[in-house]
Order: structure tokens, then C-alpha cells, then sequence
């Protein structure tokens, strides 16, 4: 047993040790300090350029892993690819656009240039097919059939008139009618002629028809060759129109064959449809008089995306959907229906990051569906092939567009917490080879100048960005003792730099409130009390009903089993301590120990195991060459909810052990401490919290003087206690005492030595009286089944 | 400036045909003269009369077969045709901000255009070609055969001008000094405003203000010859393209209506005399 020197209940950072950097703005370096092995790590993934060299880095949120590999690729200063990719028009396969790599700016030009040619087009075309040549050479065929079929049917017309049959023409053609004076017979008429001059009518009728359709056959034929001769002249005057504007952009851009290849083919489409070029006239379906405009975007270049010639791009993805990362073809409404072209074509942030790196919060990726998969196909393939939800959904789209694939070279950096990456590595068989570098960031760093200098200036770069006004040294320290406190180590720092950050924006809004113009440790102070005070209405409510007597907790006095535990939960990253009763009675029996939370099913796994522990202890200290004749129930009173975690067993331990040798424990000691099954005492987690928690319940019913809190030894080292009860350890009024073996803590809350259990029971020692009562419940047994055995010889039994 | 010489001006139209072009031309007419334009669509009662034939068949163009007529699809058709027509008019006039009308005559084409060949409105005729030919139609240029009529020239450059042609002028004149005298004439007249401000502040729905050219053609002045000739001469400059050609009506060098017959790809627009 130790008391602790109130100097090691919290090991306070002076304020003169540090030192604070010139330039607090400089950013990316200052955030390289610590996390040594996460650093190599980086480093090694970032130096690799190899497929399945991605990068997982993995560790607590908060720690700023975001930032601190943004600086490890800067420090890199890795170069742009400088490649810019277009989507254009595929002429031979519509629905499969092309892909075309080009230098860095000449996408932009491209654009320009087909923006431009497109123009001159709308401008060369109609007037080639405005001049006068083209409109002679029109005119030239067609009027070569039209004066051959005018002279036939005036032939055919002129033949018929001696007959008395007119040739008329309507609407779809023409039709042969008896006339009389220029004008066609009324049927009333044509019947009052004799039958034999009606036949003569038809027959000669008949004659013509035949004449009429081998004219209007022969009219057919050379209605083709017009059409081939039409389509041969309509070629040679869009060629006119459109050949030196094209054979420019080859010249301009002829060390591109894939753009050379895409104005050929623009080249042959004009020739075939150059009338999209030509504006609309005369057609009765028409409602509008100003008609409506061709589309004319297959000659368009959708530039997808541009590359910069200075650094490799950064890229996060911020909200990774499978879209987002893949791009998407986007759809517009057309006549009722929905359409889609090359022009449609978004990218994603794989064809932002190409070249460079993509950041990726691996819990976002996760909860967006098929994204995942669609990541690893990409990187697999080390090609973009973009993917809609509806098709990886396995859902028709009704206008479907299949770009052609980009390739893709990045590094894909993944952040997610350390379950995810374990999750991964057990059940993604395709994880390992695509992530083969993992970057585990420390919780926390060591306390050291170094460390403690650098996490300064990390804070000073944040309070910088977020425009607060100086903090002084003592802020500065007193953020770090923070620090060390959220770490549960006071030689550690905990590298959770977000909580601080925030801690330091609080302590900045206390400041300036209270009208200073520099923050002090003393506003850090408030800002993380205020902190705590916003989420504590639970952990008040709790003391609340200790104090008022409804929780029942002494402070004071002696009582037989029934021992102060400690306890500590979590409420929005705040840790608070209690104490909680733990009372242990017990009575003739087997040896059986109830764990009323277990059996209530209130217990958790680590409490069981904790209980087996105590009970093995039991039984090998006081008990081992005997049956250990004792039932015994141990529990926790006033708990409602599970129970887990092994550090009541000293608790349990010294409740049960009070019970059996009638020894009470005193109330103003709360002890808490896992142990062995040889009685050492093992550290426990939260043992500033559960310190603070009973030092709270002694202040408000009055420090006694005698109140104090035993721990672990072990847990000395985590000690980050406040300032309240540093100062009240140093006036008397509080004790902290540690323990290695569960010896110490038993004779500090029995008052009463424990005994060498090798001389055996000794009077008025712990263990002698333990062993005392064990003999007695063991000479009671006997008794019993001696009388048991009197009765059955009485009654004729026999063994 | 505006001539209000006429009341009305008349087109005369084969329903057979695509109209966007002559009654865009006829309507920007109609809107710088001040006129109201009145539509006449011609129903060829020969068409009727084959339909009831009992043995009535026409040969199809676009199938070189022959078919039936039939008496209902004749009617409806026409109606059709008329429904059409009105709602391509309304369009165009409302555009233009022109006063219309349409009706539907059962008239022969020639029969017509001799009936209104001798009122005072402008005549505008888009008569059929002989041969159906599935084609747009456009203009291709404007040609006016000025014998010194004024109304005239000053119409044939509204339309060159609205629709963005050139325009060909064929001067009458039966000497190099005539020739002259009115080649000069004409130079004056068009060296005058021809929009009246009303026009030029319209949309009008082509290519408006372009620079017109002309050409000088010298016809013989011969009053008994001279319809025949004019015509012959323009059926030569309208062999190549589709034209719009202007002729003074009710003048001794107009060729008369049958005559104007053989102009094939031809809409014709006949301006009367002042007065």
C-alpha cells in the first residue's frame, strides 16, 4: 500500500519547456511530427508506383490522418501526368463514345477548334449549295428528265385527245377520263353514250395506260440515276465546303491519329448529311414558320477533363457514390422520352484524381451502394469504364451509352477506422492485393519535447486557420496536460488533435467574452469544463441521487460487505466516474459464487471472467486443501443495466472477504482494479474519471479527511487528476493510495492485517478469521452428515 | 414608302403543292403594299368527275401502280389540303401582321387565272408542274420584266430584298436607246427606299436587307410579239432554278394566262398598272 505524493496525481507541462514556432501558418510540415511508423508507411505507398500499391490508413478519427498525408504527398511533389481526355462522337458505333488522351491544354484547343469548325460549317455549307454552280448543275439533271417525261406525256396527252380521253393529273399521279370540250364527262353523261362507243372509250383508255406506265417506269429509272447523280454532286459540293476547314484541324492536329481518325470521319457524315446544314424551306409539315434547329453536337468535343502542368492532382472524394467516382451519362428529355449522347458524359473523381491521388473516407465508400465493388473493378481493370446505378442494379436503362474506357493510373488512399480494415483483410479476398500498404496511426505519442513541440505547433497552424486569437504558453500547456488526460496516460499524448482544436476554439470564445485578447490556461480551463458541464446532465442526475440519499453510497463509516466500487461510462467523448455498491454475503454451502449480474444476465463476458478469477483465488488462498464450504452472492446494487469489465474484482474480492471473516470495510475508500488468480492487482481504464467520480460524492456531503480512492499501482503513470483534487490530496483532505496485491487493498478497507497464509490462521487477521469461518461452516457440514448418518443406521440403511 | 394601288391581293394556289414559299413571298408582299391578302385554293373539278367514273384508276407516282379512286378519299383530301394551308397562312400572316382570308374555289387552274386576270389586285400565281416532282421548293431568284411600270420593279425588290435573292431584271425596249432610257429609270427607282417603316420594323422570318444585283436583259417592245417573246425568255432564265418573277398586269407586253402555262418552277405575281 502507497499513498500517492499529490506531485504524481497529475504531471502538469510547464509552460516555459515549450517552444512556439515563428510561423504558425506554414501548414503541411508541422503535421509530419510523430506517428513515425504511419509515416514510413505513407511513404513507402506514396514511393511505389505499382498496381495494388493503394494505401489504407487506419486510426481513431479526429487525429487528422487527412492532413497528414496531404503533407506526405506534397513533401513528394509528385508531377501531373498532363493529360487532358475528350469524349467525342463514335460515327461508326453512336452508342460507344471515344476516349482521346491528348496534352495538357490541347483538349481545351480541340474543343475550340471543333466549337469553331462547327461554326464555319453552318456558314461554308449553305453557300456552297446557294451558288449559282450547284443550282446549274441541279437544274441541268433535273431538268434532262423532267423535258423527257414532259415530252412523253405531252405525246401520250396529244394521242389520247384524238380519242377523246384526256390525260389528267392529280394529286398522287396521273388518270385517263373521257372528255368532251377540254373538260372531264360526268358519269351521267358517259352513260347516255352507246355501249359500243363507251367500250371504244375504254379500250382506247386501256391502249394509253399502258403507254402512260412504261413512260412512268422509264421515269422511275431515270429517277434513280438522278438520285445517284444528285448524291454524287451534293458529295463533290459539301467536299468543297468542308475540305480545307478539316484539312487544317489534320494539320493542327496530326500528331493525334485518334483525332485525325474522328475528323475523317466528321468528313465522310457532312458528305453524306450535309443537309443538316442547310436551313428548312417550304415543307407543309412544318407547324412553326421558323422551323426548328438540327442537332448538330456530333461534331462537339465534350472535354471531360483538363490536367494542370504543375502538381498531381488531390482528390476526395467527399461523397463517394458510384457515380461520383465513376462519372455518369447524364439524360435529357426529348419528345417525351428521355435521350443521351457523348455530350452527357460527367467525370468522376477517378478521372479528376488520374494521375494522382484520390482520398477516399472508407465508411462513406462503404455505405454507398456498389461503390466499393465499382473501386475495385476500376483499379483491377487500372480503367475508368463508367457504370450507372441502374445497370450495376441490373436494371434496363432506356437509353444506354457505353463510353468508351479511360485508363487510369492513380493511388487510391483509404481512411477508415481499424475495424474496417480487419473487416476487409478477413472478408475481401480482392482487399489485400489492392491495398497492399496499411498506415496504423498511433492513439497517442509519446510525451516528450519533441512530440509536445510539435503537437504546438499543429494546434498553432489550426488556431491559425480558424483565425483565433494567440494563445499564450499556458494555454498551450494546459491544452497538452488535456491532452495527455484524453490519452488516460500522463506520458502520453493523445494525437486526437481535432478535440483539442475544438478545445481551443472554446477556450478562444471564453476569452473573448470575457473580453482578453490572449487565451490563457485559465479560459482552456473553463472551455473544458463548459465542455464536460454540456453533456453531463446524466452524470449530475446520478449524483444528484447519491446526495439525495436514493442511491445508496456511505461515505463514511464501516459496514460488513458491502465495499465502494467505481465506475466509469462515456457520454459524447466526455468520461465520467461514479460510485457504485457492491455487497457480498454468504452462508454454508459448495462452494458456489452467485454473480447475481450474471445470472440476471446483466453481466458481461470479462465481468464472468472476473468473478472465476476471484473465485479461483478464493479457493487456492483459504482453501487449498479442502472443499470450500461457502455459497456466497455478490452484485452490484442499484444497477439497472449490463455490467461488464473486470475492474470491480478487488471490489468483490474485499466485500466477499468482509462478509466471511465479519470484519467491516470502510465507506470512505472506494477502490477499484482487476486482479490475477495470484492476488496481483492489474491496471483498469478510467482512473481519473472514477477518482474524480468519489472525490465529487466526498466534497458535496464534506472532505472528511480520512475519504480517499484506492488503485491499481500500475495506474499511477495514468494519473492526469484535476486541479480540485491534486490540491485537495495536498491539504490531507483526499488520499490516493495505489496497490500491487490485493493484500494491500484489503487491509486498507478492513483496517486489519491480512496474515501469512503460510503459518496458517492467526487471530485477528483477516485470514485467520477467514479460515475461522471456513473451519466452522466446514465443522457444521460434518455435523450434518454425521447426524445423517446416525439417522440412517437408525432407520436400517446401510452405506 | 407604300403604293396603295390595289385593294387586295389575290394568290392562287393548287393545293397539290408545298405553299411555305410563295405565300411567305405573297404575305411580305401584301405587308408593304398595305393590302389584304386573300387566298384562293382551287379544287379541280375534273378531280370529281374522274373520282365518280365508274371505272376511274389513277397510275402512282411513288409506285408506278395503278389504284382506284375513291369519291370520299377525293373530298377529304381536299379538305384536308385546305386545313393545311390555312394553318400555314395563319402562321405566316399573324407573323407579318397581314389581314387575310382564304376560300376554296372548284375551278380548273386556267379557268381561274383568267377570272381574276382582269380585277385590279395583285395576282399571285403557283400553278402546278406539269410533272409532280417531289422537291422543296425555294427560290432561287427574282426576275421582273419592267416596261417602265414603277409598281412594278418597286414589288420585285420588296421580294428580292425580303427574301435575300437576286434579282434579274428584263428590261422591254426595242432599241439601245429605249434600252437606256429605262435602264436608267429603273436605276432611279431603286436607288429609293422600297420598305415603308412598318416593314422594316416586322420580323421578317428570311434573310431581310441583303444587297440586291441585277442583270440587264433587253426584250423586244413589240406589242404583238412581245407576250410570246417575254415568255420564251423567261422560260430560258427559269430553266435552272425556281424563280419568282414579277410582270406588270393589264400591260400589252404580259403574256396571257395560257401562255404563262409552260413557266414550270415559276410563282408568278402579276402587278397591275397605277390608276
Amino acid at each position: 500500500m502507497n499513498r500517492i505524493e499529490p506531485q504524481l496525481l497529475a504531471r502538469r507541462t510547464d509552460p516555459a519547456s515549450l517552444t512556439i514556432p515563428a510561423d504558425c501558418t506554414a501548414g503541411e510540415l508541422a503535421s509530419l511530427v510523430g506517428h513515425g511508423r504511419a509515416a514510413k508507411a505513407i511513404s513507402y505507398a506514396l514511393g511505389v508506383n505499382l498496381p495494388g500499391y493503394n494505401l489504407f490508413v487506419m486510426g481513431p478519427l479526429g487525429i487528422g490522418k487527412s492532413r497528414f498525408v496531404r503533407a506526405a504527398i506534397a513533401q513528394r511533389g509528385k508531377q501531373s501526368t498532363g493529360r487532358d481526355w475528350v469524349y467525342v462522337h463514335n460515327f461508326e458505333s453512336p452508342d460507344n463514345p471515344v476516349a482521346i488522351s491528348l496534352e495538357a491544354g490541347d483538349g481545351l484547343t480541340l474543343r475550340n477548334d471543333a466549337r469553331k469548325l462547327l461554326e464555319e460549317l453552318k456558314v461554308t455549307i449553305p453557300a456552297s449549295f446557294e451558288s449559282d454552280t450547284y443550282a446549274n448543275e441541279v437544274a441541268r439533271i433535273q431538268s434532262s428528265i423532267n423535258e423527257a417525261q414532259s415530252v412523253a406525256l405531252k405525246e401520250i396527252s396529244e394521242e389520247a385527245l384524238k380519242d377523246g380521253i384526256g390525260l389528267i393529273q392529280t394529286p398522287q399521279g396521273f388518270s385517263f377520263a373521257p372528255v368532251s370540250d377540254g373538260e372531264v364527262i360526268a358519269p351521267e353523261a358517259f352513260n347516255k353514250l352507246s355501249e359500243a362507243e363507251q367500250e371504244r372509250l375504254r379500250e382506247c383508255m386501256k391502249q394509253h395506260e399502258d403507254k402512260l406506265q412504261k413512260v412512268m417506269r422509264d421515269n422511275n429509272r431515270y429517277r434513280r440515276d438522278q438520285v445517284a447523280k444528285m448524291r454524287e454532286v451534293n458529295r463533290e459540293t459539301t467536299g468543297f465546303a468542308v475540305d480545307p476547314s478539316i484539312d487544317e484541324l489534320k494539320v493542327r492536329h496530326k500528331k493525334y491519329p485518334a483525332v485525325c481518325k474522328w475528323l475523317e470521319q466528321i468528313h465522310d457524315d457532312l458528305l453524306e448529311n450535309f443537309a443538316d446544314f442547310l436551313p428548312e424551306h417550304d415543307s407543309q409539315e412544318k407547324e412553326s414558320p421558323f422551323g426548328t434547329k438540327k442537332d448538330l453536337g456530333r461534331f462537339e468535343v465534350n472535354l471531360l477533363t483538363r490536367s494542370s502542368d504543375g502538381s498531381a492532382p488531390i482528390i476526395e472524394a467527399e461523397h463517394p457514390t458510384l457515380p461520383a467516382l465513376l462519372g455518369r451519362v447524364d439524360y435529357k428529355s426529348q419528345f417525351g422520352g428521355i435521350a443521351t449522347d457523348f455530350r452527357l458524359i460527367k467525370p468522376g473523381k477517378l478521372h479528376e484524381a488520374n494521375g494522382g491521388y484520390l482520398l477516399i473516407d472508407a465508411w462513406r465508400l462503404f455505405s454507398e451502394p456498389y461503390a466499393w465493388d465499382a473501386l475495385k473493378r476500376s483499379l483491377q481493370r487500372r480503367a475508368i469504364q463508367i457504370e450507372s446505378v441502374a445497370e450495376a442494379a441490373g436494371s434496363a436503362t432506356p437509353a444506354r451509352l457505353e463510353p468508351a474506357s479511360i485508363p487510369l493510373d492513380v493511388k487510391v488512399i483509404l481512411f477508415g477506422e481499424r475495424y474496417a480494415f480487419y473487416t476487409l483483410s478477413e472478408h475481401d479476398p480482392d482487399f489485400a492485393a489492392l491495398f497492399r500498404v496499411v498506415a496504423d496511426f498511433d492513439n497517442a505519442l509519446p510525451r516528450d519535447d519533441e512530440h509536445a513541440n510539435g503537437l504546438v505547433q499543429v494546434l498553432l497552424e489550426q488556431a491559425s486557420a480558424n483565425q483565433l486569437q494567440p494563445l499564450d504558453k499556458s494555454a498551450l500547456a494546459r491544452l497538452l496536460d488535456q491532452a495527455a488526460r484524453l490519452a488516460d496516460d500522463a506520458t502520453r499524448l493523445s494525437s486526437h488533435v481535432q478535440h483539442l482544436s475544438e478545445v481551443a476554439v472554446e477556450a478562444d470564445h471564453v476569452a473573448r467574452s470575457a473580453g482578453a485578447t490572449v487565451t490563457t490556461a485559465e479560459h482552456v480551463r473553463t472551455a473544458i469544463a463548459d465542455r464536460r458541464e454540456r453533456v453531463s446532465r446524466s452524470h449530475l442526475e446520478y449524483q444528484r441521487s447519491i446526495l439525495r440519499g436514493t442511491m445508496l453510497i456511505d461515505t463514511d463509516g464501516r459496514e460488513i460487505g458491502q465495499v465502494n466500487g467505481l465506475a466509469v461510462y462515456e457520454m459524447n467523448g466526455e468520461g465520467f466516474g461514479h460510485p457504485s455498491r457492491i455487497t457480498a454475503t454468504t452462508r454454508l454451502g459448495d462452494g458456489t459464487m452467485i454473480d447475481i449480474q450474471r445470472e440476471t444476465q446483466m453481466g458481461g463476458a470479462v465481468h464472468t471472467k472476473g468473478m472465476l478469477i476471484l473465485t479461483s483465488y478464493l479457493a487456492a488462498r483459504y482453501a487449498a486443501r479442502q472443499p470450500l464450504p461457502v455459497n456466497a452472492s455478490l452484485v452490484f446494487e442499484q444497477s439497472y443495466g449490463p455490467v461488464d469489465g473486470d475492474s470491480a474484482t478487488i471490489a468483490e474480492l474485499c466485500a466477499l472477504l468482509s462478509s466471511l471473516s465479519s470484519l467491516p470495510v470502510r465507506q470512505d475508500l472506494a477502490v477499484t482494479g482487476s486482479m490475477n488468480q495470484q492476488g496481483e492487482v492489474q491496471a483498469i481504464g478510467g482512473a481519473n474519471e472514477k477518482i474524480e467520480g468519489f472525490f465529487d460524492i466526498c466534497k458535496k456531503r464534506g472532505l472528511t479527511g480520512t475519504q480517499g480512492v484506492i488503485i491499481p499501482a500500475s495506474n499511477v503513470e495514468h494519473l492526469m487528476l484535476t486541479e480540485e483534487v491534486v490540491d485537495a490530496a495536498a491539504a490531507g483532505q483526499f488520499h490516493i493510495y495505489s496497490v500491487s496485491h490485493v493484500d494491500e487493498a484489503l487491509e486498507l478497507l478492513l483496517d486489519a492485517p491480512v496474515g501469512s497464509s503460510s503459518d496458517g490462521p492467526q487471530a485477528g487477521t483477516i485470514g485467520g478469521r477467514v479460515q475461522q469461518r471456513l473451519s466452522d461452516y466446514l465443522a457444521h457440514r460434518s455435523g450434518g452428515r454425521a447426524a445423517a448418518r446416525r439417522a440412517r443406521y437408525a432407520g436400517g440403511d446401510r452405506d | 414608302m407604300t403604293d396603295k394601288l390595289t385593294p387586295s391581293l389575290t394568290v392562287l394556289l393548287d393545293p397539290s403543292l408545298g405553299h411555305r414559299a410563295p405565300l411567305e413571298a405573297a404575305a411580305l408582299l401584301a405587308r408593304n403594299l398595305g393590302l389584304r391578302m386573300t387566298v384562293v385554293v382551287l379544287e379541280n373539278p375534273d378531280f370529281n368527275a374522274l373520282a365518280r367514273l365508274p371505272f376511274s384508276r389513277e397510275l402512282r407516282i411513288s409506285s408506278s401502280a395503278w389504284s382506284a379512286i375513291e369519291v370520299d378519299l377525293v373530298v377529304s383530301s381536299f379538305t384536308a389540303q385546305l386545313r393545311r394551308t390555312e394553318r400555314l397562312l395563319r402562321d405566316i400572316a399573324n407573323s407579318l401582321d397581314v389581314p387575310w382570308e382564304i376560300k376554296q374555289v372548284r375551278s380548273r387552274y386556267q379557268a381561274a387565272a383568267e377570272r381574276f386576270w382582269s380585277d385590279r389586285a395583285v395576282l399571285v400565281l403557283d400553278r402546278p408542274p406539269q410533272v409532280p416532282v417531289n422537291q422543296k421548293r425555294r427560290y432561287r431568284q427574282v426576275l421582273v420584266v419592267f416596261d417602265g411600270n414603277e409598281a412594278v420593279l418597286r414589288a420585285g425588290l420588296v421580294l428580292a430584298q425580303g427574301i435575300g435573292l437576286m434579282m434579274t431584271i428584263l428590261v422591254v425596249a426595242d432599241n439601245v436607246a429605249s434600252f437606256g432610257e429605262r435602264r436608267d429609270q429603273a436605276r432611279t427607282i431603286l436607288e429609293s427606299p422600297v420598305f415603308t417603316p412598318a416593314v422594316q420594323a416586322s420580323p421578317i422570318p428570311r434573310a431581310a436587307h441583303l444587297p440586291v444585283q441585277w442583270r440587264w436583259q433587253a426584250l423586244n417592245d413589240d406589242p404583238a410579239q412581245s407576250g410570246q417573246a417575254i415568255v420564251s425568255r423567261l422560260a430560258h432564265e427559269t430553266r435552272a432554278s425556281q424563280s419568282l418573277i414579277v410582270l406588270p398586269k393589264l400591260s400589252q407586253h404580259c403574256p396571257v394566262p395560257k401562255a404563262l402555262a409552260s413557266l414550270n418552277s415559276a410563282t408568278i405575281v402579276l402587278v397591275p398598272m397605277p390608276g
